[in-house]
C-alpha cells in the first residue's frame, strides 16, 4: 500500500503535471522499483475504471431518456390515431345511415385486397422459383442435385454443402465461361477485383455480343454483420453497396435469391448458412456469396438476489443434442452442466447443477451440440 | 428547463447531469440522428453515436478545452458528425482491404464485430468491480477523477466537515479500488496497455 503523498505523486505524474528534475526521479524509481511502478500502473486502471463507469452510466440515461422519449411519442401517436379513428368511425356511420349491409361489402372488400396480395407475393416467388429451375436446367444439373432451396441450420454435411455451391455455381458464376471456356475452371471463386480492360476484351473477341448483366455478375455485396446472440435477439445484415462503383443494387436476397427485399437491411437473420445475392433496377443478379452466420460473443450480467435471472428463447436445434456447460471463468471448472433438448425457453438462477447458489464472479457458458460442437459461448457475470 | 450555453458549461461542472442531458437530448438527438440516417446510418447507430458524442462534449467541457462563446449544440453535432464519417470510413477501409486480400467481407466484419464487444465487455467488467466499491466511494471518486471537481467543493456537495476529509475519504476510496483491482484475476489483461 502506498502512503497518501505517494499518492499525490502518482497522481500528478499521470495527469502530466510532473515535470524536469521531479519526473526524472519520479521516472528513475519506477524503473528501479517494480512494486511502485506496478502501484502507479493500479492507480491508471482504478482512474480508467472511475471515467469509464461514469461515460456508461451518462449513455445509459441517454437511452433512458430515449427509451421515454420514443415511448411517450407513441403513446401520444396511439391517442392522436385513436382520435382520427373514432372520427372516421363516426363519419362513416353518417354516410352510410347506420346500413350494416354496406359495412359488410365494405369489408369483403378488404379482405378481398388482402387476398390478391397475397396471391401476388406467391406469383412473385413463383416466377423466381421457375427462373432458378430454368437456370439450373441449363447448367445440366440433375433435379436430385439441386434438393431443397432452403438452407437449415442442420445442413452441415459436406455433400449437401458441395451440392450447395454446384447449385450456386450454376446459376451464378458459369454464365461467362459456358459459351466459351478459355481454359478457366467453371465455379473458381471469381476475384472481386476487376480488371478495366478486361469486360471490352472479352467482349470484342470471344461474344458476339455484350452481356448487360456482365458487371452486375462479378459484383459482389458489401455488407456489416450483426451477429445473432443464442438466447434471444436474432441478427442482423445490412448491406452497403455493391463492391464495383458502376453497379448499383436495388434488391438483396439472403436465401440465394428465393426472396428478395428493397430494404438494405435484414433484421431477422438467424445463425447458420446463408446465400446472399443482389438484384440490380434490371434485374440483373449480382455474384453470390455464401457466408456463415455464427452466434456471437454476448455477455449476461445478473443478479438472482433481486430476481434477476438469464432467460433464454432457444432456438429449435431439431434432432441436434443442445448441451449448456457453464463454467467458473478463473478455475475453468464446470459449475452447470444440463441437456436442453427439445426445450425452447430456460432460466438459469445462477445456480449449480445441485441448485447451489454460485458466488459472484464471471463464468462462461457454453452450448455444445453433438454434430457441430460448440456453437456459441460467451460470459455470465454473477452480481449480489 | 431550459439552458443557455454558459448554463450548461457551469451544471456539467457541477456533476448534475440528469436535467442538463435531458435538454440535451431535446435540443441535440433529433438533429444528429436525422442527418446519420441521412447518411446510410440507422436509428440504433445515430443513437449510439449522439451518446458517444455527448460523452465527447462532457470530457471537452471537463478537460477546460470547450472555448466560452461556442454553441453547444453546433459542438455536439459537429462532434457526432465526425464519429460517424469516422466510422464509415473505418468500416470501407476494412472492406477495401478484404478486397484487395481476397477475403469475404464477413471476416473482416467479424474482427470488427469482436473488437466492438470486447471494448463492451470491458466496460461492463469495469461496472461490476466498480460496484463492489460502494455508492459514496464511487460518487466520490467520479467527482473527484472524471469532474476533476476541486475538494473543497466535493465536501460541499458531499456533505464532509472540510476538504481535508474529503481528500482523505479519497484517498482510502482509491486505495480500497485498487484493492478490488490487485484481488480480480481477470483484471491483469488490462495492466500496461
Amino acid at each position: 500500500m502506498i502512503t497518501p503523498e505517494q499518492h499525490i505523486e502518482i497522481e500528478n505524474y499521470l495527469n502530466g503535471k510532473l515535470s524536469g528534475a521531479e519526473l526524472e526521479q519520479f521516472s528513475a524509481k519506477m524503473v528501479a522499483d517494480k512494486l511502485f511502478k506496478d502501484e502507479v500502473e493500479f492507480t491508471r486502471l482504478a482512474n480508467e475504471m472511475v471515467v469509464s463507469g461514469e461515460q456508461l452510466k451518462l449513455k445509459q440515461q441517454l437511452q433512458e431518456i430515449h427509451a421515454t422519449h420514443k415511448k411517450t411519442k407513441s403513446t401520444k401517436g396511439w391517442k392522436l390515431g385513436g382520435a382520427l379513428l373514432l372520427v372516421g368511425i363516426v363519419l362513416t356511420l353518417f354516410v352510410v345511415n347506420n346500413d350494416e349491409t354496406e359495412l359488410e361489402i365494405s369489408k369483403d372488400v378488404l379482405v378481398e385486397a388482402e387476398q390478391e396480395a397475397k396471391i401476388k407475393d406467391e406469383m412473385e416467388t413463383e416466377e423466381l422459383d421457375r427462373f432458378v429451375q430454368e437456370r439450373v436446367a441449363e447448367s445440366g444439373l440433375e433435379e436430385s442435385e439441386l434438393g431443397e432451396n432452403t438452407l437449415s441450420l442442420e445442413e452441415s454435411e459436406q455433400e449437401k454443402e458441395d451440392s450447395v455451391d454446384n447449385y450456386l455455381n450454376s446459376l451464378f458464376l458459369t454464365d461467362d465461361s459456358s459459351p466459351n471456356t478459355n481454359g478457366n475452371e467453371p465455379g473458381n471463386e471469381v476475384s472481386t477485383k476487376l480488371e478495366k480492360s478486361e469486360p471490352k476484351a472479352a467482349a470484342s473477341i470471344e461474344t458476339p455480343k455484350m452481356d448487360p448483366c456482365k458487371l452486375v455478375k462479378k459484383a459482389s455485396i458489401n455488407f456489416a454483420l450483426t451477429h445473432p446472440c443464442i438466447s434471444d435477439k436474432s441478427g442482423k445484415i445490412r448491406f452497403h453497396s455493391s463492391s464495383q462503383d458502376e453497379v448499383k443494387f436495388t434488391e438483396f436476397s439472403v436465401d440465394g435469391g428465393k426472396t428478395f427485399r428493397s430494404e438494405f437491411e435484414e433484421r431477422t437473420l438467424f445463425a447458420g448458412q446463408h446465400l446472399l445475392v443482389a438484384k440490380n433496377e434490371d434485374g440483373c443478379l449480382s455474384k453470390a456469396q455464401k457466408i456463415e452466420v455464427k452466434y456471437g460473443k454476448c455477455n449476461y450480467v445478473i443478479q438472482p438476489s433481486r430476481s434477476k435471472y438469464w432467460k433464454l428463447e432457444l432456438p429449435q436445434f431439431e434432432s441436434d443434442n443442445l448441451q449448456l456447460i457453464i463454467r467458473n471463468a478463473r478455475t475453468g471448472n464446470v459449475v452447470y452442466n444440463d441437456k436442453l433438448d427439445h426445450v425452447s425457453s430456460f432460466v438459469w438462477q445462477g445456480t449449480t447443477t445441485d441448485n447451489q447458489e454460485l458466488p459472484m464472479g464471471n463464468y462462461v457458458y457454453q452450448f455444445v451440440t453433438t454434430k457441430k460442437g460448440l456453437i456459441a459461448t460467451g460470459q455470465l457475470t454473477i452480481i449480489k | 428547463m431550459k439552458y443557455s450555453d454558459t448554463e450548461i458549461v457551469a451544471q456539467i461542472k457541477k456533476g448534475d447531469s440528469d436535467s442538463v442531458l435531458n435538454f440535451l437530448y431535446q435540443t441535440v438527438q433529433f438533429k444528429i440522428s436525422s442527418w446519420i440516417i441521412q447518411n446510410n446510418g440507422n436509428e440504433e447507430e445515430a443513437q449510439d453515436i449522439f451518446q458517444d458524442a455527448v460523452v465527447a462534449f462532457y470530457k471537452f467541457v471537463l478537460a477546460n478545452k470547450f472555448e466560452e462563446g461556442r454553441s453547444v449544440e453546433g459542438f455536439i453535432f459537429a462532434i457526432g458528425r465526425n464519429l460517424w464519417i469516422n466510422r464509415v470510413k473505418q468500416k470501407n477501409k476494412l472492406m477495401m482491404d478484404a478486397e484487395g486480400i481476397e477475403k469475404l467481407p464477413e471476416i473482416t466484419e467479424e474482427s470488427d464485430f469482436l473488437t466492438e464487444i470486447v471494448d463492451a465487455e470491458r466496460a461492463q467488467k469495469m461496472e461490476v468491480l466498480l460496484s463492489q466499491l460502494g455508492e459514496r466511494c464511487k460518487e466520490l471518486l467520479t467527482l473527484s477523477i472524471f469532474y476533476s471537481m476541486p475538494m473543497e467543493d466535493i465536501s460541499e456537495k458531499m456533505g464532509f466537515s472540510n476538504a481535508n476529509t474529503a481528500k482523505t475519504k479519497n484517498y482510502k476510496c482509491k486505495q480500497r479500488l485498487i484493492k478490488i483491482i490487485k484481488e480480480n484475476e481477470q483484471v491483469k489483461e488490462w495492466l500496461y496497455k
